[in-house]
């Protein structure tokens, strides 16, 4: 089991009932046969990281929003990607989503691994800004 | 188009899920923790810490987690040996 000897957890979770279902199991898995809860070391770190996010569907009340995958999971919050076509873009070339500053996804991943590196970074991509699919396509930078 | 209309007027799915998940996790869960994942660890903690004060042999202490509704229930099941206030004194 590759977890067996984590000390951190990044749980990936995108917000769908199989996927956050997914998650809470890796999280049993985690607290229960991860060599820490074994010998009954401190627990292994729990990150949670939510990805493909959509405002629109969520506003909508068509998607789960951070807040219910939040209070179901009960583990601190790394990140939220927002749900774009850089992702998609990014894995058809082969190059990480990352390395694409310029997209909503590439941010929020640089973001992500800021924070877990120990900065304090605000949530970016989680609240309406601007509408309309043209001012979300040209927009460079949040 | 007369399908489309439908699939926007439907309600919020999102409420839903949640609902769907809270139920699935709880019932996930509670398996969970019903299985022999820490009843195992919990009875021979319980089985060191006895045999500190009372001889006892290993079988002694049994540990069994019922689940009736929204009650769970420990049923821990300490059997002391006969002879018990005689070791008191010898202790």
């Amino acid at each position: 089991m590759a977890l067996y000897y984590a000390d951190e957890a990044i749980v990936v979770t995108n917000p769908e009932v199989s996927s956050v279902r997914d998650s809470d199991r890796i999280l049993g898995v985690l607290q229960s046969k991860s060599k820490r809860a074994e010998e009954g070391a401190d627990p292994v770190k729990e990150h949670l990281l939510l990805t493909r996010y959509d405002l629109d569907r969520v506003e909508r009340g068509e998607m789960l929003a951070i807040d219910d995958v939040l209070e179901i999971l009960s583990v601190p919050l790394l990140g939220v990607i927002p749900e774009d076509q850089a992702v998609l873009r990014a894995s058809n070339l082969g190059q990480p989503v990352v390395m694409d500053n310029e997209s909503q996804p590439g941010q929020a991943y640089g973001d992500a691994v800021g924070r877990f590196l120990g900065e304090d970074l605000p949530h970016r991509f989680i609240k309406r800004e601007k509408k309309g699919l043209f001012g979300r396509m040209f927009r460079r930078s949040a | 188009m007369k399908l489309m209309d439908l699939f926007r007027k439907q309600p919020a799915s999102a409420p839903a899920a949640r609902e769907r998940l809270q139920i699935l996790l709880a019932h996930e869960r509670a398996g969970r923790e019903g299985g022999a994942d820490f009843l195992p660890q919990l009875q021979r903690e319980l089985l060191q810490v006895v045999k500190k004060y009372v001889q006892i042999d290993d079988d002694k202490v049994q540990v069994q987690l019922d689940r009736e509704g929204d009650v769970a229930t420990l049923e821990v099941n300490v059997e002391l040996p006969e002879t018990l206030p005689e070791q008191k004194r010898s202790a």
